[in-house]
C-alpha cells in the first residue's frame, strides 16, 4: 500500500481513472432484491462468475476489459459498454473479394480502435484474422477463382480485444480476365467501368413489418419481413458506381426505426451482398410529462425474443433491460423517482445472444414534472422536424421547400428548423437526420 | 517509468484527436504546364457520422478549371451543385447525405490544367461538416492542403471521363404549400449521375405530344407551375456533364380533367356536326 501511495505512476493512474470516470457519474441503484450503494453495474456477462465475488470498487487505466491468463476485470461503474455489430458488404471480383462495412458504433466505455478481418473457406470458420487498422474497407486479394470465401469483420478495442463481430458474408471470386489492352498515347482517362449491378440486403427487422430501402436518399424498394423479423431485398439494374443506401423499418404503429446508411460500390454484372443488418428498435413513451415518482412506460418494437437495453439520458444515465416478445414488442415501466425534474430522453437498442447488436433507436423525449400528461398519438407522424408539408415523411418535397428559402430573408418559422432566423446548412442537416425518403 | 507517462498522455489525448474529421486533396505533387491533373477533395470522419457538407475550393490562378465530376460524391442531394466561379477561380458546393455516414469519402473531383509555373497550394475555405445528430452540430475539421509544383516544361495531356450512361431514373413530384410560391403548385425533382455527374435540368410542358427540343429551358428544382401547365404533362430532362440525358414526365394535377374535357368537346362537336348535317 505504501508503494502505491509513494509511487507517482499510480498517482497518475488514479488521476487518469478519475478523468475517464467524469463521463459516468455515480448513482445509487436498488431493486426489490438488491441495493448498490456505490454504483457498480455492468452488462451481465462480465459481472458474474462461479469463482469470484466483487467486494469493492476497482479501477484501471482505461475503461474496457482488463485480462490476463488468470483473471478478468471490468472497472466498476454503472454502465453498459456499448458497441453495435458492423454490417458488412462483400463484392466478388477477379481473384478477390472487396469488403466494406458500416463502422461499429461504440459508446459508454468502449472505443473501436481498429478492425480485423477473419477469412475462411468454411462457413462458420475457423477464421484466419488479419488486423487492418481503423478502416472501413478491405480488398482480399490472391483468392482462388470459383472457391467460396467466408469473412467476418471484428471490431477491436484499444487493447486489441474483439468487442463485436459481424455476421458472416461470403463471396466467390471470378477468374482473372487477363491483362488490359495497351493504352494509346495522348489523353488520360478517368477509369470507370459502367454496367449494371445489384445489391442484396439481408438482416433482421421486426416481424411482419415493412422494410424500406433508400438509394441515394430516394425510396428504391420495400419488403415485408418474415415472422421471425428477417428480410432480404434485392435492388437491381444499378449503373456501376458509388451509392449511399439507407434502410429503415416501420413498426405496427407506424413508428420508424432510425435510419441505417451504407456506402456501397456497385460493380458491373456483380451482386454485392450486404448482410447482418440489424435494425434498431422503435421507441415511444406513454407520457409526455410524468409526475416524479410515477412510472413512465417505455415501449416499442424490435427483433423478436431479443434483449432490449433501454437508456434514459439525463445528467446521470440510467439503464434497464427487458426482453421483446415473439412479435418483437417490448415494454418497460421505468420508475421516474430516480430522475430530476426537467427534460429527459430515452433510447433503446437490441441484442440477440450477445452476438448481434443493433445501433440505438431515435430518442423519445419526456419531462419529469408535477403531473402526468399522456403522450399524443404517434409523434413520428405529426411532428417530424423537416416534414414541411406534414405528410409524415421527410423527402424531396420538404427539401424543395427548404431549398426555396435557402439564404433568403425572413423564412417562415416552420421552415427555419433551428429557429436562428435563416435557412442554412444546419437546417438541411436537421432535415437529413430525420429523412424518410 | 518515462514510457508509462507517455503512454498515459497518449491515452488521455487520443480520444480528443479522434473526434476531428479531416479533409484532404488527392493530387500529384509535381506537374508540367499543359498537363491536366485529376484532383479529388476527400473527407475522412472515423469518429462521427456526418450528413451535411459545404465549402469553397480555392484554386490558384496558375490553374484553369477544366471539369468538375461529382458522380462518385458522398453527397446524394445537392443544396448547391458544385459550380465554378471563373472570376475567383473557386469551386463552391453544399449538400446533404440523408441518414449520415462515417468513414472515408470523396466529395468531388475536378480536372485542373496548369497554365503557368510555380509552387501553389490548394485549399478549402469556409468548409463545414455537420454531425448527423438532429442538431447540425459542427464537426471540427483538420485541413490538409497540398503544395503542387508546376514546372516550366510544357507537356500536353487531356483528361476525360468516359460515360455513355444516362443519369439515374427519377420521379418528379407536384405539390403545394403555403410556405413557398404563394401556395401555388410546384414541381420537385432530383437525381444523380454515377459517371461524370449531373450538369443541369431542363423543363418543358405539353398537352398531348412530346415537347419539341427547343421548348426546353434550363431550370432548378423547385419550379412553380403556371396555370396552363397544370393541365399538361410536365417533362423534366436531366443532363450529365457528357451530355447524356434522362427524360421523365409527370401529369399536371388537372391533366386528366383536360383530357376528359377534350374528349367531351370532340364528342360534342361530332354530335353537333351530325345534327347540323341532318
Amino acid at each position: 500500500m505504501k508503494f502505491v501511495k509513494n509511487n507517482p505512476f499510480y498517482s497518475f493512474l488514479f488521476l487518469f481513472a478519475m478523468v475517464f470516470a467524469l463521463n459516468i457519474s455515480a448513482q445509487e441503484s436498488s431493486s426489490t432484491n438488491f441495493i448498490i450503494p456505490e454504483q457498480t453495474l455492468f452488462s451481465g456477462s462480465f459481472s458474474t462468475s462461479t469463482n469470484f465475488g466483487l467486494q469493492s470498487l476497482l479501477s484501471q487505466t482505461a475503461v474496457g476489459t482488463t485480462t490476463s491468463t488468470s483473471f478478468g476485470l471490468n472497472p466498476s461503474f454503472l454502465y453498459f459498454p456499448f458497441v453495435s455489430t458492423p454490417v458488412v458488404g462483400a463484392t466478388a471480383g477477379a481473384e478477390k473479394v472487396d469488403l466494406s462495412w458500416v463502422s461499429a458504433d461504440s459508446s459508454t466505455g468502449w472505443v473501436v480502435s481498429q478492425y480485423s478481418v477473419g477469412q475462411s473457406t468454411t462457413s462458420g470458420g475457423p477464421y484466419s484474422y488479419t488486423n487492418l487498422g481503423n478502416v472501413l474497407t478491405s480488398s482480399r486479394t490472391g483468392l482462388t477463382a470459383g472457391t467460396t470465401y467466408y469473412f467476418v469483420i471484428r471490431a477491436l478495442d484499444f487493447y486489441n480485444n474483439g468487442i463485436a463481430t459481424s455476421s458472416e458474408v461470403s463471396g466467390v471470386p471470378t477468374a482473372s480476365g487477363g491483362g488490359g489492352g495497351g493504352g494509346g498515347g495522348g489523353g488520360g482517362g478517368v477509369g470507370t467501368t459502367l454496367g449494371s449491378g445489384s445489391v442484396i440486403f439481408s438482416g433482421r427487422a421486426y416481424p411482419k413489418i415493412t422494410v424500406t430501402i433508400l438509394k441515394d436518399a430516394q425510396v428504391s424498394a420495400t419488403s415485408i419481413a418474415g415472422v421471425d423479423g428477417t428480410f432480404s431485398v434485392t435492388v437491381g439494374s444499378l449503373v456501376a458506381g458509388n451509392y449511399i443506401f439507407s434502410i429503415y423499418a416501420e413498426d405496427k404503429d407506424g413508428r420508424r426505426s432510425s435510419l441505417l446508411s451504407f456506402p456501397a460500390s456497385v460493380t458491373a454484372n456483380i451482386a454485392t451482398n450486404i448482410e447482418g443488418i440489424f435494425l434498431a428498435p422503435t421507441i415511444a413513451v406513454d407520457k409526455s410529462e410524468v409526475k416524479r415518482g410515477d412510472n413512465i412506460a417505455i415501449f416499442g418494437q424490435g427483433a423478436p425474443q431479443a434483449d432490449v437495453v433501454i437508456a434514459v439520458n439525463s445528467e446521470e444515465e440510467f439503464f434497464a433491460k427487458t426482453i421483446s416478445d415473439k412479435n418483437g414488442i417490448y415494454l418497460y415501466n421505468f420508475d421516474s423517482i430516480v430522475l430530476e425534474y426537467g427534460s429527459h430522453s430515452t433510447k433503446s437498442k437490441a441484442s440477440i445472444g450477445n452476438q448481434l447488436i443493433s445501433g440505438y433507436s431515435y430518442a423519445a423525449n419526456f419531462k419529469v414534472g408535477t403531473k402526468n400528461v399522456a403522450a399524443v398519438g404517434i409523434v413520428a407522424q405529426s411532428n417530424i422536424p423537416g416534414d414541411q408539408n406534414v405528410d409524415g415523411k421527410v423527402n424531396l418535397v420538404d427539401f424543395s421547400i427548404l431549398a426555396f428559402w435557402f439564404k433568403r430573408l425572413n423564412p417562415p418559422s416552420k421552415v427555419d428548423l433551428n429557429h436562428d432566423g435563416k435557412v442554412d446548412l444546419i437546417d438541411f442537416s436537421i432535415m437529413a437526420y430525420n429523412w424518410t425518403g | 517509468m518515462k514510457y508509462k507517462y507517455i503512454l498515459i498522455l497518449v491515452l488521455l489525448i487520443s480520444p480528443l484527436i479522434t473526434q476531428a474529421a479531416e479533409i484532404s486533396f488527392s493530387s500529384p505533387t509535381a506537374v508540367s504546364i499543359g498537363e491536366e491533373i485529376l484532383v479529388s477533395l476527400d473527407v475522412s470522419s472515423m469518429a462521427q457520422v456526418f450528413n451535411a457538407v459545404s465549402g469553397n475550393i480555392v484554386i490558384p490562378k496558375n490553374f484553369s478549371i477544366s471539369h468538375i465530376y461529382d458522380g462518385s460524391s458522398v453527397v446524394t442531394v445537392w443544396v448547391e451543385r458544385p459550380s465554378v466561379n471563373k472570376e475567383e477561380n473557386t469551386i463552391s458546393f453544399s449538400g446533404i447525405t440523408p441518414g449520415g455516414v462515417k468513414g472515408d469519402f470523396k466529395i468531388i473531383s475536378f480536372v485542373l490544367k496548369p497554365m503557368s509555373s510555380g509552387s501553389v497550394v490548394l485549399k478549402a475555405e469556409n468548409f463545414s461538416l455537420l454531425a448527423n445528430d438532429g442538431k447540425g452540430t459542427i464537426i471540427p475539421v483538420k485541413h490538409n492542403s497540398p503544395t503542387i509544383i508546376i514546372s516550366k516544361i510544357v507537356k500536353e495531356k487531356v483528361i476525360t471521363q468516359d460515360d455513355s450512361f444516362s443519369p439515374e431514373l427519377f420521379k418528379p413530384t407536384i405539390s403545394r404549400t403555403i410556405d413557398i410560391f404563394e401556395g401555388k403548385n410546384f414541381i420537385s425533382f432530383s437525381t444523380n449521375d454515377k459517371g461524370v455527374g449531373l450538369d443541369h435540368y431542363e423543363i418543358a410542358s405539353s398537352f398531348i405530344f412530346s415537347p419539341k427540343k427547343e421548348s426546353y429551358s434550363i431550370t432548378e428544382s423547385p419550379v412553380v407551375l403556371s396555370k396552363t401547365q397544370l393541365v399538361k404533362k410536365i417533362f423534366i430532362k436531366a443532363v450529365d456533364r457528357n451530355g447524356n440525358e434522362r427524360l421523365v414526365y409527370i401529369a399536371g394535377p388537372y391533366y386528366y380533367y383536360g383530357i376528359i374535357g377534350l374528349i367531351l368537346a370532340v364528342l360534342l362537336a361530332f354530335y353537333l356536326t351530325r345534327r347540323l348535317l341532318k
